[in-house]
């Protein structure tokens, strides 16, 4: 995989639907229990590079405090990949779980 | 697909760069002031809020650096750079950009009037069905060709196998013409009734001669240019079938010739050859007329002109005082139109060429000379970490906008010097009326200025660009250095020498 984890971003957006740079970066902040402190800014060339590939989709809108700002949400496309990628991410795990806890009969 | 999507999005960013540049500050912005609030709600003052968000935001300039590299497209942008600065600094000095821009002009103009002559004359395909199969015959008496006369080519149509028609035609015949308005006096040819099938050429309206309408006796019938139906009878279809007389002799209108159709002169009657069989009765050499005659699909004009010559013989030995030692001469009908001025012309093209080489070395001088006032630019920007073909490339820019602005007037002048340089002609040069400066022409032009501003601003792009530009940054540094001087002083030799050549060819 030469996608860093901040890539795989849509995962976010099924849980929430349309969501600004700064909702998406506090939710990372949150989901991951605060472990990852990422500098929140980096957020917003990936979200570039995300909408360049056709995996979200971005538009002007209005956050609850009235304040203008993008608004990210998860295409088709997107979501094939978000599929695509978590398969493989769970096959990886699969396969690391099995070298590092090895059964009896495998030594 | 994505590759697509992101040229999109770069192309808006480049278009739009002001738009793109809001839009992130504003976003950036919207997400700050929202950091600061969750700050201040969890009970910071407003300005430690503030600083707080920055700190959780990390370095926006970076980030808005990180954004704009992903999102840009490096070569359009460098090139638009490019061409602004060039632009910026041609204007900066209008006297050299005038001067060099009015010489590359008149060079640039010249050759696209002269080519646009060569095009026409040369290069143009004839207006025919299948013209690389259309061959012109003349009779052969020890090796020099010359006008067949009628009967022989009767003779040729009728025993010929080597072609699909065989057709005669004899132009710069002139008629009195009245009947239709005003009398006047009309050019005219005399074909036989193959004529136009040779040629694969369908009238516009009515129909062809017909074989009984070419002999002496037949009712006579009349085909008009299109020119003349236009003039004389407002272009009104009902003119078929009209009588017309021409020389006191009563015609039918039985066709219009296409707009466009020409044949060597141009003629506005048509009338059958065979009418005036008797006029033609001798086989002595006959100058006016002419055959012009279709190949078979697979016969080529070697075969075709050993099989017209078996026919030559036999006529030779029925007319023993006419046609004793006559063969026949076939040539390409392209050959037979402009081989003769194909030399001239492209002598002609190679003569501005020159001129234009000569104007290049000018512009390169100048642009030399300016190189040396820019010393200290160059320096500057080598200092600042410029890569060398960067700075090749800008200056390139430089010379390629001369080029495209040398090509520009140079294409004004050259549609009014084209027909300018056509009067100057001798006569008789086929298809002259028809150059002009078209599509083709414009291609030629747009190459020309290309190459051209490659050739004279390659060098001084080099040599301004040249690593050791130490000596730039030094005050008052004024002459040139060694290699730089001789450089100029080729260009001068070279452009002297070529100007002599100039002057022998002409």
């Amino acid at each position: 995989m030469n996608q860093t984890k901040k890539d795989t971003l849509p995962g976010t957006f099924e849980l929430l639907g349309p969501l600004h740079g700064f909702g998406i970066a506090r939710r990372i902040e949150q989901i991951s229990g605060d472990l990852l402190h990422l500098n929140q800014g980096t957020i917003y060339p990936a979200l570039l590079n995300l909408e360049q590939l056709g995996w979200i989709s971005a538009k002007w809108g209005v956050s609850d405090n009235n304040r203008r700002a993008k608004f990210y949400a998860i295409t088709r496309a997107g979501r094939k990949r978000l599929a695509a990628e978590t398969e493989n991410w769970r096959r990886t795990h699969a396969i690391m779980v099995r070298f590092l806890e090895p059964r009896g009969e495998e030594l | 697909m994505s590759g697509m999507r992101r040229l999109l999005m770069g192309l808006r960013a480049v278009v739009q760069k002001g738009r793109a540049e809001r839009e992130l500050k504003e976003e950036i912005d919207s997400h700050l002031a929202m950091q600061a609030e969750e700050n201040e709600r969890r009970g910071m003052s407003r300005e430690a809020a503030r600083r707080q968000a920055l700190r959780q935001f990390g370095g926006v300039e970076q980030v808005k650096e990180a954004y704009r590299e992903r999102r840009g497209l490096p070569v359009l942008e460098t090139t638009l750079q490019d061409l602004r600065y060039a632009i910026r600094m041609l204007v900066k000095q209008p006297g050299f950009t005038l001067i060099a821009v009015l010489t590359l002009s008149i060079g640039i103009g010249a050759n696209t009037a002269i080519f646009s002559i060569v095009n026409a004359v040369l290069l143009r395909p004839f207006p025919y069905q299948a013209p690389e199969r259309l061959v012109i015959i003349q009779e052969r008496e020890r090796g020099g060709g010359f006008s067949p006369s009628y009967p022989n080519f009767v003779d040729w149509r009728a025993q010929n196998t080597a072609f699909t028609s065989i057709a005669a035609v004899r132009q710069n015949e002139s008629f009195n013409f009245t009947g239709a308005g005003e009398p006047e006096r009309v050019q005219g040819q005399l074909v036989s009734a193959e004529f136009f099938s040779t040629l694969g050429i369908k009238p516009l309206v009515g129909r062809d001669f017909l074989a009984e309408e070419d002999r002496q006796g037949a009712t006579p019938a009349v085909i008009l240019s299109y020119g003349l139906w236009q003039r004389k009878f407002g272009g009104d279809e009902n003119v078929i079938g009209k009588q017309l007389t021409l020389n006191q002799q009563s015609f039918t209108v039985v066709g219009i010739t296409p707009p466009d159709f020409q044949y060597g002169i141009e003629a506005d009657v048509t009338v059958p050859f065979g009418l005036q069989a008797q006029r033609f009765s001798r086989r002595g050499a006959d100058p006016g007329t002419a055959v012009v005659a279709r190949l078979k699909p697979n016969v080529s004009q070697e075969q075709a002109e050993a099989d017209l010559n078996l026919v030559a013989e036999r006529l030779e030995q029925q007319f023993p005082e006419s046609n004793k030692g006559r063969r026949v001469l076939l040539t390409p009908l392209h050959e037979s139109f402009v081989g003769d001025v194909r030399q001239p012309l492209l002598i002609l093209l190679g003569a501005v060429g020159l001129v234009l080489v000569i104007a290049c070395a000018n512009v390169a001088n100048l642009l030399l000379v300016r190189a040396a006032a820019r010393r200290k630019e160059m320096a500057v920007r080598v200092a600042l970490g410029a890569a060398r073909w960067r700075i090749i490339r800008q200056l390139l820019t430089e010379s390629l906008l001369l080029a495209v602005m040398g090509a520009g007037l140079g294409i004004l002048l050259a549609f009014w010097g084209t027909s300018l340089i056509a009067s100057q002609l001798p006569d008789g040069i086929p298809r002259l009326q028809q150059a002009r400066v078209d599509a083709s022409v414009l291609v030629f032009t747009l190459a020309v200025s290309l190459l051209t501003g490659l050739l004279f601003g390659l060098a001084p792009a080099l040599q301004a660009s040249r690593p050791n530009l130490t000596e730039g940054l030094k005050e008052g540094e004024r002459g040139s250095s060694g290699r730089r001087q001789r450089l100029r002083s080729v260009l001068v030799v070279g452009e002297v020498a070529l100007t002599l050549i100039r002057f022998q060819q002409l």
